[in-house]
């Protein structure tokens, strides 16, 4: 076993987490969502693990045509948005509004106060 | 109190041995949150069949505890069963961010009505939430883990749709500490706010919303979402 607290150990954790409540519901796949935003309000510096999970799950939802839950569109938009990335933060609330059209109020504000306005960015690479 | 802190950190990340959370920012005190609105009676019958909303506005409503972020750990875990219930719930981070925002603006905003807040996000109804206790009482052979919060939906004309009140008490096996010396240290020279800093609230806090939602005697009505997966 991996020393606690390593990397593997905490995916591993996270997959086991992510694994059973999955099938506990089952009307959507979070994808680990709860638990990440959990930890990232417990310490800042683990956000960006929900980031990275949020872009891997919605990614794969999308290449199988699955519906995405509630909010994490808009929540990765957010997470963009905190770190500079608008122009995706804005691809995000779009198409968290195109997929869930009771969001439209929130995401035209969000969409029209980003900060700084959008320009052009190039996707990061991974 | 600096110090112990950082002296505390260190400490724990060389003896522990379990799956340490350790939250930097923890302090005691409980942060003003927004204000709930007045307590009022239980909700007229047939007020949610009849308002029937479609999205729900999570906010904080106060935090009791004198964990700093109680209210943000119970709120990370509440949009999954609202949305499993067959709700839209507004992305709680992104929402958190937007009032935050607001507030810095405008440090008298104060309390926010739920009519205010419904017409301004979109919302057909607003779910205030209260941390009433997030605590921790440890001892070498056991430890308890508390959580208490209380649920309150308001519809979007202001009229109360919706109340629940839940404690959920939970033994971990561990509480993320495996080194019996290092609990016997916290037992003995420090303050129950770094052991609560140290435990895992996160299957507590999942229990607490699941059985205001979805499994308690008097949970949520289900919503009018309908997926198919």
């Amino acid at each position: 076993m991996a020393t606690p607290g390593s990397p593997s150990r905490l995916l591993l954790a996270l997959a086991l987490g992510a694994a059973l409540c999955g099938c506990a519901s089952g009307r959507y796949d979070w994808g680990g969502y709860d638990e990440l935003l959990y930890h990232g309000y417990q310490s800042a510096s683990r956000m960006d693990m929900l980031h990275h999970a949020l872009e891997r799950h919605i990614a794969s939802l999308e290449a199988r045509r699955e519906t995405v839950a509630p909010g994490l569109y808009a929540e990765l938009g957010t997470l963009c948005a905190e770190r500079g990335d608008t122009a995706r933060a804005v691809s995000m609330y779009a198409k968290e509004r195109a997929a869930w059209p009771e969001s439209r109020a929130l995401m035209d504000a969000l969409i029209a106060n980003i900060d700084p306005p959008v320009r052009p960015r190039r996707e990061p690479a991974s | 109190m600096k110090p112990l802190h950082a002296s505390f950190l260190a400490l724990a990340t060389s003896l522990s041995a379990g799956c340490i959370q350790i939250n930097v920012g923890l302090k005691e005190g409980a942060s003003p949150a927004l204000e709930a609105p007045a307590r009022a009676e239980l909700p007229p019958p047939g007020a949610l069949a009849s308002a029937a909303p479609r999205s729900i506005l999570v906010v904080p409503a106060g935090n009791w505890s004198s964990h700093a972020k109680a209210s943000e750990l119970l709120l990370s875990t509440l949009s999954r069963p609202l949305a499993e219930k067959g709700y839209y719930v507004f992305p709680v981070h992104t929402v958190k961010t937007v009032l935050e925002r607001e507030a810095l603006d405008d440090p008298h905003a104060g309390a926010r009505r739920p009519a205010e807040l419904a017409a301004r996000f979109g919302a057909d109804a607003v779910l205030y939430v209260t941390v009433k206790a997030w605590d921790i009482e440890y001892a070498v052979t056991h430890t308890e883990l508390t959580i208490e919060a209380d649920y309150r939906l308001m519809g979007k004309d202001g009229q109360l749709l919706w109340t629940s009140t839940q404690r959920v008490q939970h033994r971990p096996e561990r509480i993320g500490l495996s080194d019996e010396r290092f609990l016997k240290f916290i037992e003995r020279s420090i303050t129950a706010a770094v052991a609560r800093a140290v435990a895992d609230y996160l299957p507590v806090a999942r229990r607490v919303n699941e059985q205001a939602i979805i499994t308690g005697r008097e949970a949520l009505p289900p919503g009018p979402i309908v997926t198919s997966k």
